[in-house]
C-alpha cells in the first residue's frame, strides 16, 4: 500500500513538475506529447532536485517526500488540457491486436515490478548507491571508475522511492519509469505515423531486448532514450519554427542525459551539432548549451569538487588531481589496456563504423551482448524498406523532420564508436527509438500501394511475436515467485547464489565490521558496512594481477577498516588463485594475518530467465577474519 | 521493378534476414527446448 501511494505521489509529482516547466518553456504540443514530455521532464527534474538533497545530507522522509509533493500544483494545468489534433476515430483489429499486445507487455513488467530487484548492475550500484546514501544520510564520494564516480540522476529518483515507500515502492517505480519510452515513442512517432503505426513503433520499442532487459531493473539506458527523444524532437522544432524555447526543451532534456550517463555528453554534441545547421545557429546553440549545463552539470561538479577531473578518471594525466584521490599513472594504464579493452570486439575503423550496426544484430558474442539485452530482429528486417522508402522520397527528404531526427543519431552512434569505451549494444539504445520512428516513417510511406507492404507488416508481426516470446520467458522467473507464493528472502536465494552468505553475514557480523568483496552485485545486499574491490575501476585497494605486494595489500585493507574478506565464489571449498584478491588474502592468511572464519556453500544458476537441468552446480565462498594482533606488520 | 519482382524480393528478405538473425540463438534454443521438457 505504501508502496503503490509512492508511486502514485512520485508519478503525480513528475507529471506536476513537467507542467509546471512547460508552462514556462511556453511549448504547446498536441496533447499526448504535452502530457508524455512533462512527465519525461519532469521524471528529469525529481532526478535533478534529488542531488540537491543528498548533497546538502537531507534525506529525511520530509524532505524526500517534499520534492514530489511541489511539484503538485503544476498538475493544475491539466485544466488546461490541449485540443486533441483529431477527432478519436474506432480501434480497428490492427489497433485493438496491438494494444493487445501492450497489455502483455504491461502484463510482464508488472510482474517483474512486484518482484525485488535481481538485476546484477542494479544490485552493485543503480539500487546498491541510493540505499548507501538513504544509510548515510547524504551524498559521499565513492571514488570507483565507471559506477562509482558516475552521473547517477535516475539513481536520484530510485533514492526518493526507496527512502519514501522502501524496496517494493523502487521497484515498481522502474517499472512504471520503464514505460516513459513507449509513451513517448507513441506520442513523438504520431508526428509522422498514424495510430496504429505509432502504437506498432511503441510495441517494437517497449519489447527490445534490451528495453525488456533494462526497464524494469535500475538500469538507466531506457529512461536515457525518453530524454532523448524530448530533446531530439524539441531539436527538430527549434530548427523548423527558429524557437529558442525549443532549443532550451532540447538543452534541458539532452542535460538530463548528461546527468544520467557520461555519454550523455556525446549525445549533447550531436544534438549541439545538428542544432548549429541553418539561420540563428548561434543564439541557437548558446540557449541549447546553457540549458544542457544547468540540468546537467551537478554531477560533473561534483566529481571535480572531489578528484580535480569532472568526469574521474578519464581525463587522468590531462587535469590535476586534488591530493590523496585514489588512483595513478599505473591503474589509469590498467583500466585501459584491460577493462577498456575487453569491451571491444571489432576494431574501430571506418570499416567496422560501416558493418557493426549490421553485425550487432547477427552476433550475439559476450562483448557486444546483442542476444538478451540487443535490438531485436526488427532493425534487420526493416531496413530495405526503410531505404526503399527514403530513395522514394528522395526530393522531400532534405527538409523532412526525420533528417536532422536520424543525423542526431547517426552522430551519437558515430562519436559513440570512435570515442567510447565499451562496444555493448546496449549502450546504444538511447538513440534506438529514434531510429525505430525514422524507419517505420520512411518504411511506411515507402510501402504504401505497393506490393511489398505484407512483407513489411510482417515484419513487425514476426519482431512482436518473437519480443513477446522473449518478455513471457523473462516474466517466468516472476511469474513463478507469484504462483509460488515465494517470499522475497526465497525469490533472492534463487536468483542469487551469494543471497544466504550475505544474509548469514549480516546475521553474524555486527555494524562494527567491514567486509571486502570482489562481487559487484552483493553490494545492495549488505546491510553492514561492505567495500567493494575491484582491479580494474578501484585504486584504493589493489587489487590488480601485477601487486604481489601483500604487505601493501595489508595496509590498504587496515586503512579502510576492513575486518573480513568474503572469498569466492569457488568451485572447491579449498580453490586457490594465481593472482588478485584471493591469492592475496591467501598469502594474509599463511602470513598470520586472517584466518578463515566459515566456508560457506550454496548454488550457482547459469542464467535467471533460462533453468535447464544441468545449469545448476554448488559453489563455495571463504571467509576470512583478519588478525591484526598476530600480524607479523605493526600497525601505523 | 514489377510488383511481382518486388512482392518476391520483400518476402525474401524477410526470410533471410529472420534466418540470420535466429541462427545466434543456438544455445538459447538449446536452453528453450530444455525448458519445454522439463515442463
Amino acid at each position: 500500500m505504501i508502496a503503490t501511494a509512492t508511486v502514485a505521489l512520485l508519478l503525480a509529482g513528475a507529471l506536476g513538475w513537467g507542467l509546471a516547466l512547460e508552462r514556462w518553456a511556453g511549448i504547446p504540443k498536441a496533447a499526448a506529447e504535452r502530457l508524455t514530455r512533462a512527465l519525461i521532464l519532469g521524471f528529469g527534474l525529481l532526478g535533478w532536485l534529488g542531488f540537491f538533497i543528498a548533497l546538502g545530507q537531507r534525506l529525511d522522509p520530509l524532505t524526500l517526500a517534499s520534492i514530489p509533493v511541489l511539484g503538485l500544483p503544476g498538475l493544475l494545468r491539466l485544466r488546461h488540457a490541449p485540443t486533441p489534433r483529431a477527432a478519436p476515430t474506432e480501434f480497428g483489429p490492427w489497433t485493438w491486436a496491438l494494444v493487445a499486445v501492450i497489455a502483455a507487455l504491461v502484463a510482464g513488467d508488472v510482474l517483474e515490478g512486484l518482484s525485488p530487484p535481481a538485476d546484477a548492475d542494479s544490485m552493485a550500484y543503480h539500487f546498491a548507491s541510493p540505499k548507501l546514501f538513504l544509510r548515510n544520510g547524504g551524498l559521499f564520494f565513492i571514488p570507483r571508475a565507471s559506477d562509482g564516480a558516475a552521473p547517477l540522476l535516475p539513481q536520484m529518483t530510485y533514492m526518493l522511492a526507496l527512502g519514501l515507500g522502501g524496496e517494493r515502492a523502487m521497484t515498481l517505480w522502474c517499472m512504471a519509469s520503464g514505460w516513459f519510452l513507449p509513451l513517448a515513442t507513441f506520442a513523438y512517432g504520431r508526428r509522422h505515423l498514424s495510430r496504429d503505426w505509432a502504437l506498432a513503433a511503441a510495441a517494437v520499442v517497449m519489447s527490445l531486448p534490451a528495453v525488456l532487459y533494462g526497464a524494469g531493473s535500475g538500469q538507466v539506458e531506457t529512461r536515457v532514450a525518453a530524454f532523448v527523444l524530448v530533446s531530439a524532437f524539441a531539436a527538430v522544432d527549434a530548427l523548423r519554427t527558429r524557437s529558442l524555447r525549443a532549443a532550451m526543451v532540447a538543452g534541458l532534456a539532452a542535460g538530463l542525459f548528461l546527468a544520467a550517463k557520461f555519454i550523455g555528453l556525446l549525445f549533447v554534441a550531436a544534438v549541439g551539432l545538428v542544432l548549429l545547421a541553418g539561420p540563428g545557429w548561434l543564439a541557437r546553440a548558446l540557449v541549447f548549451a546553457a540549458a544542457a549545463l544547468a540540468a546537467g552539470s551537478q554531477w560533473y561538479a561534483w566529481n571535480w569538487w572531489n578528484t580535480g577531473d569532472p568526469v574521474f578518471p578519464m581525463l587522468f594525466g590531462l587535469l590535476p588531481y586534488k591530493a590523496g584521490v585514489p588512483w595513478s599513472a599505473d591503474q589509469a594504464e590498467y583500466l585501459r589496456t584491460t577493462f577498456f579493452a575487453a569491451e571491444k570486439a571489432v576494431p574501430q575503423t571506418l570499416l567496422w563504423w560501416l558493418a557493426y550496426p549490421v553485425r550487432v544484430l547477427v552476433d550475439s558474442n559476450d562483448t557486444f551482448e546483442a542476444g538478451r539485452t540487443g535490438l531485436g530482429p526488427f532493425p534487420l528486417l526493416a531496413a530495405p524498406f526503410a531505404l526503399a522508402g527514403a530513395w522514394r522520397f528522395r526530393e522531400r527528404l532534405k527538409h523532412s523532420p526525420l533528417l536532422p531526427l536520424t543525423a542526431i543519431a547517426i552522430l551519437f552512434y558515430t562519436l559513440w564508436f570512435f570515442l567510447g569505451t565499451s562496444q555493448r549494444v546496449r549502450f546504444h539504445l538511447p538513440v534506438v527509438p529514434l531510429a525505430v520512428i525514422a524507419m517505420l516513417a520512411a518504411a511506411q510511406a515507402g510501402t504504401r500501394g505497393r506490393a511489398s507492404r505484407p512483407a513489411l507488416v510482417a515484419a513487425i508481426i514476426a519482431t512482436l511475436g518473437l519480443q513477446l516470446g522473449a518478455q513471457g520467458i523473462l516474466a517466468l522467473n516472476y511469474g513463478r515467485r507469484l504462483l509460488a507464493g515465494e517470499d522475497r528472502a526465497a525469490f533472492m536465494a534463487r536468483n542469487l547464489p551469494a543471497y544466504s552468505v550475505v544474509t548469514h553475514l549480516n546475521a553474524t557480523l555486527g555494524r562494527e565490521s567491514t567486509v571486502l568483496t570482489g562481487q559487484r552485485e552483493l553490494i545492495y545486499l549488505f546491510d553492514i558496512p561492505v567495500f567493494y574491490g575491484h582491479p580494474h575501476v578501484e585504486a584504493r585497494i589493489d587489487l590488480r594481477d601485477t601487486n604481489t605486494d601483500w604487505e601493501k595489500f595489508w595496509r590498504q585493507l587496515q586503512s579502510q577498516r576492513i575486518t573480513h574478506v568474503l572469498l569466492g565464489p569457488f568451485p572447491e571449498p579449498d580453490s586457490t588463485g594465481a593472482a588478485g584478491l584471493v591469492m592475496l588474502t591467501d598469502r594474509l592468511v599463511a602470513e598470520k594475518c586472517g584466518e578463515r572464519t566459515e566456508t560457506l556453500e550454496t548454488t550457482r544458476l547459469a542464467s535467471r530467465a533460462l533453468r535447464s537441468a544441468g545449469t545448476e552446480v554448488p559453489v563455495y565462498y571463504r571467509l576470512i577474519r583478519l588478525t591484526p594482533s598476530t600480524c607479523p606488520i605493526p600497525a601505523r | 521493378m514489377s510488383r511481382g519482382a518486388e512482392m518476391i524480393l520483400s518476402w525474401l528478405w524477410i526470410v533471410a534476414a529472420l534466418v540470420a538473425f535466429l541462427a545466434q540463438f543456438d544455445s538459447l534454443a538449446a536452453s528453450l527446448l530444455a525448458l519445454v521438457g522439463r515442463s
